[in-house]
């Protein structure tokens, strides 16, 4: 079948041909995702509609209380902007993401809606307690990122709708991120287990915590029980709790490597929130 | 030794410009701005299995711009070909024996119009048990893989060899000590960037074809494919251009590319051009052979070696091709010690899988991986250091090896200095940083041997070389440019040997219209016997020349010298004239201008028992590693690692360096990430993010020691350098995670959950 | 199908292609450009590299359709045989080729990063190509080109 592209210079006239297509059509943006799958041919869309071009798609804004990354920011444009920078949590899950090609033109927000498992950009998100901005001709509407998945590859995103911000906490004093992820081989690899996390310091004590889980899960979720569980202790003592107590949100499916994360994800864990609280102290690993 | 102009040199390699700057042609580049060629596609089982039990190719022949399907009754000769013996069918006709027989062949006006034909071709299959283990298929009773085998077979085994030295029993009742352990490896893609192409293109004067694909042989490509084609080998002329990446895998898998190609062209009599998708690549060219070992190691408590007994499972998948892994395994079983006692069983045995083929190493890695895993259990047991242990055993000038050869000061035996220039630079005996408790850290070595040639009791190497009158000379060799650098390297000898600017010299290679047989390009066998004929046929027209110079001189003909293309008489330099004159008038005077050069290492007599001289001179080194162990994550990271090996002589260091780089990667590689993953027959990892290769944040830097005890039958002093590099990587890797970890673990690769499942239960079983 | 309007080593260029078409297929087989290579069609190993607008990308999982009015640079927009570019002569003087098949992608990758950083040190080096497979080299002499080439380019500045 035949496959008309656009090429949308504003958000209305995106949001009509979304509209007009629904399900039949496939959004790019980086592609890094989507032109493999047409390529390989697991989807031939009536259309294909392209997001790069749109107009403050590609800004990293922020207010008082947020900071906003656009629909089409890309991981090497977050790389870039000094506010970023600041979350050592999500520099890290960029740097060691994929391939610098990839960087160069891939979008966290192309990744939330891909919906995969094993997802860095969306894992650092969760543990920052993203928001979705979501907007279609029907109007507009923001949902938590924690809420976003309803299976693998599977969101609440409507065929007519388009991420057109990601919302995170603009970080103050005492407040950091972090993350690690374990992996077969130094770069360029799909991760098997992404840990992200976010915590606010007082006085030496977690007050408040955010531990994501990702390639743990059809879809990455948070650790909530742990978190609930080491609020209020001081840093030794929760990193002595997350290495001896494994997240029960973690429902390992019997695969190649379920052992293995049994056995690691504690320790990825540790470390990940380790580096949220020495982040925290505005420290850098 | 007297510096040369150019052999030892870092000359440039001649190819290097037009890849720097992607003008360089491959194969596939060649048919990009053509109208009149057909593209071929073939359709693949989804079964690694299964009966034939119906096919309809009616409405893939009705297709607008399908000129050809063909199914096995269509086939224009044998529907056999293959390396060795013709066994893999051109199409399946009756059954698929794993994933990666053809079953029909589409050529169409473009690569579109083929997809969609093969979409269109229905095929009713009926799925049969497909094994893949072995280890099972090896037994008595197993279902046999082929039931109707083009040799009369009743069991599974493709091949066996035996090696029997001494009198292995009483060694062993005599050893303090006998470790016994087993060992696993995987089977490996070779992963060369460059898909498996081939250009089939009939010849319509004389009525043959030619081939024009990468690859190892091309004068073994004639033979493959012969039967296929119906056509005498004569007519068959096999062209390569450079090749993007070998290793060893093309030297079969050319073969499955070119068959379809070349069937498709014989029957339509157009030209037609066949490329592998990456999943074809990975699903249907041959392999490295996964093997299982059983190594047992008799010493005595000083750590003298009384004897091994070694048995040895290799998994050759569903076809012959090359088959001299069972032979190799054997051989080296003993790895580079003076062994007096042996016994050792090696078996090839069909699965329903990818084949096993050539790749760097054929076997020896295997080998070495279990027997220098064995010399460091036994040192452990004898709490010695792991390189003295090795320094008492080694092959020197006088001993012999477990094939019962003896090892000659004159062909080079260069391991001890290897060994001790790699101890000091690993800086072997300083302590290693292990403060922080989750990273262990650990040393390893492995040595290694390994033979240049194919051992082969018939080896050689022909080549044409002929002069120009302007002096300038054309050397036909058949080997290929795998990147190894064999142009620059060859162009380097000639230079040498006939006295000319190296700009003067232009090799024909691997064309079977401008050379003889050389040989395939494998076995680390190119730069001696390669280099060795080029030499010899320069020496024979120089020879020659020379007569004719001494007369144009009125000079002795033994008082004359040629140097920068000009002939003359040593005592006295006024009186010379030019190589290009003297071509000249040996071209008046009916002398030829053109030479064959021949080279055969001293004929070897084989011996039931594998007794006896197999390679005329053998390559040594040695390697070291420094491991960095995460014991929380399984995570290991390669620190530091020197490698040096005795290559006689380093015709272009920067193309040895390069060789060494390069087979160590692939060793990392082989060590930490790599394994084809088969469920049911069916390779489950048939893409570059799930078959991990190395990238650059994986590598440490790769630190090269040359060594040169000269060879007395190189060219120059040569020997192999394009395997022996990948074969001692992975045992060292082994040996120095057991180190950090006091863990032994031997199955490779050691992934993550390979070194965590070790931690957690503090031993790892195969 | 549909006409695709944009900058090919420094000309305008226009292409009628269909709209599920890849570039490196594009740069192959309408432009006749053969140092672009496909080796795995599937993003993982970097041999189709080319430079959008400067910036190091895979070709063959970028829509062509996707580059309108975008400046792609492929090797054979870098240097010719007679005018090298200096990364390319740091790569033949280090003896960094072999097979050859990477290097096209190698040399735009590593002309991308020193466009960006002119000093590289190791790591930045291995992390910039850590897109970038190669099987023959171990990536051993293609750091060191790249560093011979960073301090010639730095040189050649003063």
């Amino acid at each position: 079948m035949s496959t008309r592209f656009y090429n949308p210079k504003t958000l209305n006239e995106t949001l009509v041909l979304l509209e007009r297509y629904g399900p039949d059509a496939l959004i790019v943006n980086g592609g890094t995702d989507a032109v493999l799958f047409l390529t390989e041919k697991k989807v031939d869309p009536e259309a294909i509609i392209y997001i790069a071009n749109l107009p403050n798609f590609h800004e990293i804004l922020s207010d008082e209380s947020s900071v906003y990354l656009g629909g089409g920011v890309t991981y090497s444009e977050m790389l870039a902007n000094p506010i970023i920078q600041k979350y050592q949590g999500m520099v890290d899950a960029v740097m060691q993401l994929a391939s610098p090609p990839v960087r160069a033109i891939a979008t966290p927000a192309g990744n939330i809606c891909r919906a995969a498992p094993s997802a860095d950009g969306t894992t650092i998100l969760l543990a920052l307690r993203a928001k979705v901005h979501l907007v279609s001709t029907r109007g507009a509407r923001v949902v938590e990122l924690k809420d976003f998945f309803k299976s693998i590859y599977e969101t609440v995103c409507e065929p007519n709708e388009l991420v057109v911000n990601i919302e995170i906490p603009l970080l103050k004093e005492g407040e950091g991120t972090g993350y690690y992820r374990l992996s077969r081989r130094k770069a360029q690899d799909i991760a098997m287990v992404l840990i992200g996390s976010y915590v606010r310091m007082e006085g030496g004590y977690i007050k408040d915590i955010s531990i994501s889980l990702g390639a743990l899960n059809a879809y990455v979720r948070l650790a909530g029980e742990l978190e609930r569980a080491i609020i209020g202790k001081t840093m030794e003592e929760a990193l002595a709790y997350t290495e001896s107590v494994f997240p029960v949100e973690a429902k390992l499916r019997d695969d190649f490597f379920k052992e293995y994360k049994k056995d690691a994800v504690c320790t990825a864990v540790t470390r990940s929130v380790e580096r949220a609280i020495i982040n925290a102290k505005g420290e850098y690993v | 030794m007297s510096e040369h102009r150019y052999v030892g040199q870092r000359c440039k390699r001649p190819d290097g410009v037009a890849k720097v700057t992607g003008e360089a042609k491959y194969t596939s580049d060649l048919v990009l701005s053509r109208k009149d060629v057909l593209i071929a596609k073939a359709l693949f089982p989804p079964y690694s299995h299964a009966k034939i039990v119906r096919i309809d190719t009616s409405k893939a022949k009705a297709l607008d711009g399908v000129v050809i399907v063909m199914t096995a009754d269509d086939l224009p000769g044998t529907n056999g070909y293959g390396a060795n013996l013709h066994d893999k069918p051109v199409i399946a006709k009756d059954e698929v024996v794993y994933e990666g027989d053809p079953v029909a062949l589409v050529a169409a006006i473009d690569k579109e119009t083929a997809e969609k034909a093969l979409a269109l071709i229905e095929v009713e299959y009926e799925p049969l048990a497909a094994y893949d283990n072995p280890n099972e298929m090896l037994k008595p009773d197993a279902p046999l893989i082929h039931k109707n085998y083009v040799v009369p077979k009743d069991n599974n085994i493709s091949h066996s060899e035996m090696l029997k030295k001494g009198d292995v029993e009483s060694a062993f009742e005599k050893a303090d000590i006998i470790i016994d352990n087993w060992y696993q490896t995987p089977m490996l893609e070779h992963a060369y960037l460059e898909p498996d192409a081939a250009l089939a293109e009939p010849d319509l004067i004389q009525g043959g074809i030619t081939i024009y694909s990468p690859q190892h042989a091309v004068s073994l490509a004639r033979r493959a494919l012969c039967n296929a084609f119906h056509l005498p080998q004569s007519r068959i002329r096999v062209v390569s251009q450079i090749v993007g990446g070998a290793f060893g895998g093309k030297e079969d898998s050319s073969f499955d590319v070119g068959v379809i190609a070349g069937v498709l062209a014989i029957k339509t009599k157009r030209p037609v051009f066949y490329e592998f998708t990456r999943a074809e690549v990975f699903k249907n060219t041959g392999k490295r052979h996964a093997c299982t070992i059983h190594h047992r190691l008799a010493a005595d408590k000083e750590g003298h070696i009384l004897g091994i007994q070694v048995d040895t499972v290799v998994d050759k998948g569903a076809y012959k091709s090359i088959d001299a892994i069972p032979l190799r395994t054997a051989q080296y079983a003993g790895g580079p010690y003076a062994v007096e006692h042996a016994l050792c069983h090696s078996w090839s045995v069909f699965t329903n899988h990818q084949y096993g083929c050539a790749f760097r190493g054929l076997g020896a890695p295997q080998a070495h991986f279990a027997i220098e895993s064995q010399m460091d259990e036994l040192a452990v047991k004898l709490g010695m250091d792991p390189i003295e242990l090795r320094l008492k055993n080694i092959l020197r000038d006088g001993k012999s090896s477990a094939w019962g050869q003896v090892m000659l000061e004159e062909r080079g035996i260069g391991l001890e200095e290897c060994i001790r220039r790699v101890r000091d630079e690993i800086q072997w005996d300083t302590p290693l940083d292990n403060a922080n408790p989750c990273i262990r850290r650990g040393r390893g070595i492995a040595c290694f041997v390994f033979g240049t040639g194919t051992g082969f009791p018939v080896d050689g190497a022909h080549c044409f070389v002929q002069a120009q009158l302007d002096g300038s000379i054309n050397v036909g060799i058949s080997s290929n440019e795998l990147g190894q650098g064999l142009v620059v390297a060859m162009q380097q000898i000639a230079a040498d040997a006939m006295g000319i600017p190296i700009e003067k010299v232009f090799i024909d290679f691997s064309d079977t219209g401008s050379a003889p047989e050389a040989g395939p390009t494998v076995a680390s066998r190119t730069t001696t016997f390669a280099g060795n004929a080029v030499l010899d046929g320069c020496q024979k027209l120089r020879e020659s020349f020379l007569s004719v110079a001494a007369g144009m001189l009125k000079s002795d003909v033994y008082n004359l010298e040629i140097e920068d293309g000009l002939v003359f008489q040593r005592d006295c330099k006024e009186n010379a004239i030019t190589l290009a004159s003297v071509i000249a008038k040996a071209y008046a005077s009916q002398v030829p201008l053109a030479a064959v050069g021949s080279w055969y290492p001293p004929l070897t007599h084989p011996n039931a028992m594998n007794q006896g001289d197999k390679m005329h001179a053998y390559t040594f080194g040695a390697q070291a590693v420094t491991v960095a162990v995460d014991i929380k994550t399984g995570e290991i990271t390669v620190e530091d690692t020197v490698l040096a090996c005795d290559l006689g002589k380093a015709i272009n260091p920067d193309a040895v360096e390069g060789q060494m780089q390069g087979g160590m990667a692939q060793g990392i590689g082989w060590s930490l990430m790599e394994e084809e993953l088969i469920s049911n027959g069916k390779l489950l990892n048939y893409t570059y993010h799930d078959y991990l290769i190395p990238t650059t944040m994986d590598m440490p830097r790769l630190r090269t020691i040359i060594v040169e005890h000269p060879n007395c039958l190189g060219p120059y002093g040569a020997k192999g350098i394009g395997e022996p590099p990948v074969v001692g990587t992975a045992p060292a890797i082994r040996n120095a995670v057991r180190d950090a970890i006091g863990i032994s673990i031997n199955e490779i690769p050691l992934t993550p959950m390979r070194v965590m499942e070790a931690i957690q239960k503090k031993r790892y079983i195969i | 199908m549909m006409q695709v309007n944009f900058r090919l080593n420094n000309q305008g260029v226009s292409c009628d292609v269909d709209e599920k078409e890849v570039l490196v297929d594009t740069i192959r087989n309408y432009f006749g450009l053969t140092g672009t290579k496909k080796a795995c069609g599937t993003g993982d190993c970097g041999a189709c590299t080319v430079l959008l607008d400067g910036t190091a990308v895979r070709s063959c999982i970028l829509l062509t359709a996707m580059v309108e009015g975008h400046e792609i640079t492929t090797i054979e927009g870098i240097g010719t045989a007679d005018n090298l570019h200096p990364v390319q002569q740091a790569f033949i003087d280090a003896g960094a080729v072999q097979c050859g098949y990477c290097i096209p992608g190698m040399v735009l990758t590593s002309i991308a990063l020193l466009n960006v950083n002119s000093n590289p040190g190791e790591e930045e080096i291995r992390r910039a190509l850590s897109g970038n497979l190669c099987r023959c080299s171990g990536y051993e002499k293609i750091i060191q080109a790249v560093q011979l080439a960073a301090v010639r380019m730095s040189e050649s500045l003063k």
